[in-house]
């Protein structure tokens, strides 16, 4: 029935679509800078998202291949959670529309349940401009923006097939209309996943290795946005933005333990959002975002006797106010930030609420050649509060090379969540919020007339105060304890290899090196932390030649230290991805082959990964 | 002849594919664990096994010997004994002959090893989260399950379940006591009292606080400690005769217990106190110094006494051993968040 809706939905836009003659339409006037980076902070971004060759992809996928991030994926259709700069999953702030989507009981994110075609750019960002928009990211951040255009008419259809019984369809239209000094458009995308996941691996778990193969791994997920946008005047734009994502999954046991098909996962999650965007005059523009997000995630394991129904309600307000001196190269942004969260769970002992309230004031210079944001975030929860101030720059150092330099320091927090505070058995009342202190600083290389560009971060941290559930007697407790401390370089190099009429090759090179440390009293001498490789390095090489498209990845993921005192690791890996696509007018015919050399790998212990595996897709883009 | 960019895209391509040539089969590439140092030979006549949790879903528990008349530790006896990993979580160890009962709770089962040389005699499996074991008659043991919601009476002769008898909450430790066996329950903050004859709990001790561990004091009491809601420490002693409870509210916090000469003996994070509750007397006996104290037994005859240490919870830990309120024997390092532990002697 569900499914026949979104057919009869996706057939009426593309009727809808094939009547009308696509309208260009003045770029907004109004700009858009509530969620904008710092300039003067690292930020990897991914733009275009919607036209990756494969489009089913997840943003997992997408970091893993792409960015120095490391995700920690429990296979495919698992869990997959980031660790950006030594931070943990919870310390990762993802934004939706600004929004942020963080479970306020987890603290995480699945990024497997985010599909990356629904999105028009993905933005990878450090700390300190995490600081400037939101609360919690002390790694960083990542920031998704709707699709929506007010500019463009499109449709696109995709339907893909691959092995492990994947099946992947992806629908994408947008609309645009125009009324007297009105301008709107609508965005419907609807993206569903079906996959078995039964691929074979080795098990080398027990003498004599065995090629077995994973059973009680079918995931299922269902994604559709629906967002909208209003223009009056060119100077007051409005959003409306709804995601809806219905995904259950089979939890397979990791190898070294017995074979139970017992557990089971689905996950709900209803978000709304609604922004009002306003240029009061050349000076002055006001933002307001209302956001509200219901979801369920539902946990059984049958053996277990454990059927545990987990459900926030999650209200968000947002306040900005800009407001560019006159005759002057200052500005200055403010912005109220409250969130709501009410949840329950079997785990509580009653319905747990929380409250957030906070405001961020920054002042900017801005100079051709160099500017400057300098603000403070204030943050309270539950009787404790944090100041977080952040200094940002950017500073030209050869216009005709391209050269910029750039540095920013910050303080940033994340406040306990309500499973830390109230999970029974476990829950700890007395924790503190994590404080990390993050300075970075290095350079951008920009194209201009060279073939190549660079950015290169080093960067330093200490976290205080890291929460960790360790044991306490005979149950788990999250604890406040004491340090860890990280020294890294993330650096991008892209390089065009080739640039004719009609052809591009395009070499690019990410890198992340890190050397994480922690200590869990400041008596004790620092050890490297678990599950963070010193070394993820993500290479591509595009081919665009007329209507064929050609992409190979590669990736090289380090060793990650199981124990802090280096005694146990699982080692390194690494993979090519190979994707094509070939388009003739309207259509296109995409293929994939993922992990091209067969390897056998795991990325988290005893969690078999997949081997070589083959996508096909056809879609028509209109 | 093919389109040059194409022609440069397909070289580069074959470079890497040339340096990544598909792997063999019988390549290992798993988690790997590096060996701590182990020393010589061990006196089994004087000795102190020591059963390591290691992490969650890792296997890595480990089990070692600490051999007190030489100062020497031997580590990983179980993969060095049967070339495989002990299996995920150990929670608990007991002797019994010349058996080591071994309890790996995320595994499911309970292991027999040859005490001496500690290869595996039998394993049995089908458990959901075992806790720990409770010999009782002839070759049968109780054995606690986190989430079963079950008590398994088991015989580990003809490996079959005896009796399974229906309980709510999270039950742990146990003591027995002519036909009665007392089991903690955590969940439930109480003592139940199961009738070994009519198999039946029949009682049910009701507590202010989650009663972790559970300690013989005489023939006829035993204590009981843990933490309540809000982490205040509770010591209880009860009788097994007439079920009286006497509670006693500790202000300090709490690492284990156990008894020693009729005396209770009370470990905090840094010392190990004897408590003469009723009289609200505390008197410090030994001072120690670890990182994150985890784990606390007595020798019942000897004196000698084990405090483990877990560290940061992902490294290898150590063991302390005390003569009680006397000398250091020593700190050895052994596996992953040492727990149990056993005496040989």
């Amino acid at each position: 029935m569900r499914i026949n809706f979104i057919v009869i939905l996706c057939l009426w836009f593309s009727w809808a679509i094939a009547q009308t003659d696509s309208i260009k339409l003045k770029a907004v006037e109004i700009s858009e800078n509530a969620h904008q980076s710092l300039q003067g902070s690292f930020a990897l971004a991914f733009d275009s998202l919607s036209q990756m060759p494969i489009q089913a992809i997840s943003l997992s996928s997408i970091l893993q291949n792409s960015s120095g991030v490391f995700m920690k994926d429990y296979g495919p259709g698992q869990l997959s959670t980031p660790t950006f700069r030594g931070g943990d999953a919870n310390q990762t702030t993802v934004l939706y529309n600004g929004a942020k989507i963080n479970s306020p009981t987890l603290g995480s994110m699945d990024f497997t349940l985010i599909p990356a075609s629904q999105f028009k750019s993905l933005e990878l960002i450090s700390s300190a401009s995490a600081n400037a928009l939101t609360n919690g990211g002390i790694g960083g951040g990542v920031l998704l923006k709707s699709e929506v255009s007010l500019t463009d008419n499109f449709l696109s259809a995709s339907l893909g097939l691959g092995s492990f019984k994947n099946q992947t369809f992806n629908f994408n239209v947008n609309r645009v209309f125009s009324l007297k000094k009105v301008k709107a458009a609508v965005f419907f995308s609807s993206n569903r996943i079906s996959s078995q996941n039964t691929f074979d691996y080795l098990d080398i778990y027990d003498q004599p290795f065995k090629r077995k193969i994973r059973f009680h791994n079918e995931f299922n997920a269902a994604n559709d946005q629906f967002n909208a946008a209003i223009l009056i005047k060119s100077k007051t734009l409005i959003r409306i933005n709804t995601w809806f994502t219905n995904a259950s999954r089979n939890i397979p046991k990791p190898i070294n333990l017995e074979e139970t098909f017992t557990q089971y996962q689905n996950d709900i999650s209803q978000r709304a959002q609604v922004s009002i965007n306003h240029a009061i005059d050349v000076q002055h523009s006001v933002y307001f975002m209302l956001f509200f997000d219901h979801t369920i995630n539902q946990y059984a394991d049958s053996l277990a006797g454990i059927d545990n129904s987990n459900t926030f309600n999650n209200g968000q307000f947002q306040g900005h106010w800009n407001w560019q001196l006159k005759n002057s190269d200052f500005s200055l942004s403010n912005q109220v930030f409250s969130s709501y969260t009410e949840a329950t769970s079997a785990n509580f002992s009653g319905v747990k609420t929380q409250l957030n309230l906070g405001s961020m004031h920054k002042l900017s210079y801005q100079k051709a050649s160099w500017n400057i944001d300098a603000g403070t975030r204030t943050m309270f929860q539950e009787g404790q509060s944090q100041l977080l101030p952040f200094l940002s720059s950017q500073l030209t150092i050869s216009k005709d090379r391209g050269l910029v330099g750039i540095a920013s320091i910050s303080r940033s927090a994340r406040f306990p969540t309500l499973n830390e505070l109230y999970w029974q058995p476990g829950g700890n009342i007395l924790l503190n919020p994590e404080v990390g202190n993050t300075i970075e600083f290095g350079f951008r290389k920009l194209k201009k007339e060279t073939k190549w560009s660079a950015e290169v971060m080093a960067y330093a941290s200490v976290i205080n105060n890291r929460i960790r559930w360790l044991p306490n007697g005979s149950t788990f407790s999250p604890i406040n304890i004491a340090q860890s401390r990280n020294l890294g370089v993330d650096a991008k190099f892209n390089l065009e290899l080739l640039r004719q009429k009609n052809v591009k090759l395009d070499f690019t090179e990410v890198i992340s090196l890190i050397d994480a440390q922690g200590r869990i009293t400041s008596e004790v001498k620092y050890e490297t932390l678990s599950f963070i490789p010193s070394v993820k390095n993500a290479s591509s090489l595009v081919l665009k030649l007329k209507q064929l498209n050609l992409l190979v990845t590669h990736t090289f993921t380090g060793k990650r230290f199981i124990t802090n005192d280096r005694s146990a690791y699982m080692p390194y890996f690494q993979l090519i991805d190979c994707f094509g696509s070939f388009s003739y007018k309207a259509f296109n015919l995409s293929f994939g082959i993922q992990n091209l050399t067969n390897v056998n790998y795991q990325n988290l212990p005893w969690r078999p990964m997949p081997g070589r595996s083959y996508q096909v897709q056809c879609s028509i883009n209109l | 002849m093919l389109y040059k960019p194409v022609r440069k895209f397909i070289y580069i391509l074959l470079v890497l594919s040339s340096c990544f040539s598909c792997q063999n089969d019988g390549a290992y590439f798993g988690p790997v664990y590096t060996e701590i140092d182990t020393v010589g030979n061990v006196n089994f006549e004087k000795s102190i096994i020591i059963g390591c949790e290691g992490n969650f879903q890792y296997s890595n528990a480990s089990l070692s010997i600490i051999d007190l008349d030489r100062g020497e530790v031997k580590n990983n006896l179980y993969r060095n004994a049967n070339d495989r990993s002990i299996g995920d979580v150990l929670q608990s160890i007991q002797m019994q002959g010349d058996s080591l009962f071994v309890v790996m709770n995320n595994s499911g089962s309970v292991k027999i090893l040859n005490s001496k040389t500690f290869e595996e005699i039998d394993s049995f499996d089908g458990f959901v989260s075992p806790r720990q074991i409770q010999f009782v008659g002839q070759n049968e043991f109780y054995v606690t399950d986190l989430y079963s919601n079950k008590l398994i009476r088991f015989n580990y002769r003809t490996k079959q379940i005896v009796s399974e008898i229906e309980t709510e909450g999270w039950q742990e430790e146990m003591i027995l006591s002519d036909d009665k066996l007392f089991i903690s329950n955590i969940e439930k903050e109480r003592i139940d009292v199961l009738n070994l004859s009519s198999n039946k709990i029949v009682d049910s001790l009701m507590l202010s606080f989650k009663p972790t561990f559970i300690r013989r004091l005489s023939k006829s009491e035993f204590i009981t400690a843990g933490l309540d809601i809000n982490e205040q420490a509770f010591l209880a002693k009860i009788s097994m005769v007439s079920y009286s409870v006497d509670e006693y509210k500790m202000s300090t916090s709490l690492v284990g217990i156990d008894v020693y000469n009729g005396e209770i003996y009370w470990c905090n994070a840094k010392s190990i106190l004897k408590v003469d509750a009723e009289n609200s007397i505390s008197v410090k006996v030994q001072d120690f110094s670890i990182t994150t104290p985890y784990s606390f037994k007595i020798h019942p005859n000897e004196g000698y006494c084990v405090i483990t240490d877990a560290t940061d919870y992902i490294s290898n830990g150590s063991v302390l051993v005390y003569r009680l309120g006397g000398q250091k024997i020593g700190k050895f390092e052994v596996g992953i968040i040492p727990q149990a532990s056993c005496f040989t002697f």
